[in-house]
């Protein structure tokens, strides 16, 4: 089955492990992933005010385009995810705003329905399937799955999951065969884009998290969001110190669903991390399998 | 948009936000009084937990975007709204580096728009 799929700004640049892994795990479970034949930046964040029509102008170009290619499109990084489906569900609801935009992108835009790789595997593949498809299961991997803001709030618009009790991210896991380590901040706030302006506050935000995941046994923290990754990552960074050897490697759900679907290592993408994820992966399955 | 008033003090917001919990006071500084907003309201990450748990529905998110346009932006905007009108970039880097950036992720060096983009835009008219 093919799928049109729109993959960003950040899966093409920082994050092409995320792109790779995912393209990869997509295939292997005989999704196709059609990138868009043309697409542009969606705009990174949703119109922060209520009549703010230009910021909706780059989302719904994306929109349009992938109308062209489908009835839905498929995205990964949850950013994009978030912008995306916010538009859908505001152009569906304001047919003023929908003509105004339209108008001046000068094209027609009707609808096209947002997803989430995570919903394909849950809705269309389904839990009970791709687990019939793990050849090396996570056996002993203790990942903490964390969630973050994007992929769930505002409930109202963007439904993929219960906003404070998700599971979609623990199902996977599970049917990864990993042991799925539940912790109080899986839903918290990284601090986000403060990363850049005040980064002292989105360190002290994430490593909270990290902290927590750590308190519960977590190995691996695993995510769907770009930004989180790193926020979550770079501050635990090797310094002229070298490492605290109390690191936690933080990784995409795609990459340790090809590690467990017995992908090529390169379709992994474990190669771009601040702390290597590999040992964590690797030594608790050698240990299963000894 | 659900109007502070329907506030009834509960503290599930101030519970879940991640401003307040490195010592920031968005949420609580905002209902208490309005006009006491400081800098905390450009703290505000949009994680949307506020709004999430909120029992009686306060827009809590909106009324932080509208507070944000009557205040100043910060300093470092304006010091990012400086360099795009001095470089065309908002954040200070050279070609060199960003085509070392590029380059680390195996994309083709980068050819800048000139310095002086921004005021051609601003202030040429179409005719000149």
């Amino acid at each position: 089955m093919g799928i049109p799929y729109y993959p960003g700004c950040t899966l093409s640049t920082k994050a092409q492990n995320y792109d790779r892994s995912g393209r990869a795990v997509a295939a292997a479970l005989g999704i196709e992933l059609e990138e868009l034949a043309e697409w542009q930046c969606c705009g990174a964040t949703f119109p922060l005010m209520v009549d703010d029509s230009m910021a909706l102008i780059a989302p719904t170009r994306v929109l349009y385009q992938a109308q062209q290619a489908g009835e839905r499109v498929v995205t990964l990084c949850a950013i994009c995810f978030h912008v995306l489906r916010r538009s859908q569900a505001l152009l569906e609801r304001d047919p003023d705003m929908l003509e105004r935009i339209n108008w001046f992108i000068e094209q027609e835009y009707s609808g096209v329905h947002v997803v989430h790789l995570l919903e394909v595997l849950r809705d269309d593949v389904g839990w009970d399937k791709l687990a019939e498809q793990v050849v090396r299961p996570l056996t002993g991997v203790k990942v903490a799955p964390y969630y973050g803001c994007l992929l769930l709030r505002p409930h109202d618009e963007i439904g993929l999951d219960d906003p404070e009790e998700p599971t979609i991210l623990h199902d996977l896991l599970r049917a990864l065969g990993a042991e799925v380590v539940d912790f109080p901040f899986s839903i918290e706030c990284c601090g986000s884009y403060l990363t850049v302006k005040e980064p002292q506050v989105s360190e002290t935000l994430s490593m909270d998290i990290v902290a927590s995941a750590r308190e519960h046994g977590a190995q691996l923290i695993a995510t769907a969001c770009p930004l989180c990754q790193f926020n979550l990552d770079y501050p635990q960074r090797e310094t002229e110190a070298g490492f605290t050897g109390n690191e936690m490697p933080v990784v995409y759900f795609t990459q340790l669903m090809a590690a467990a679907l017995g992908l090529p290592e390169e379709d992994w993408g474990l190669d771009s991390h601040y702390v290597n994820p590999a040992p964590a992966i690797e030594g608790q399955r050698a240990l299963a399998d000894s | 948009m659900k109007h502070p008033a329907a506030c009834i003090q509960c503290g599930d917001c101030v519970e879940v936000c991640p401003v307040e919990k490195v010592g920031g006071h968005a949420i609580v500084t905002f209902l208490a009084d309005p006009d006491a907003a400081d800098y905390s309201v450009w703290l505000c990450t949009i994680c949307w937990r506020c709004h999430q748990v909120c029992p009686t529905g306060v827009d809590i998110y909106g009324l932080m975007m509208e507070r944000r346009r009557h205040e100043a932006a910060p300093g470092g905007y304006q010091t990012a709204f400086e360099r795009v009108l001095r470089s065309g970039l908002a954040l200070p880097i050279s070609q060199e580096e960003l085509d070392q950036v590029r380059a680390a992720w195996g994309l083709e060096p980068v050819e800048l728009p000139p310095a002086d983009l921004v005021h051609i835009l601003l202030h040429k008219s179409p005719s000149e």
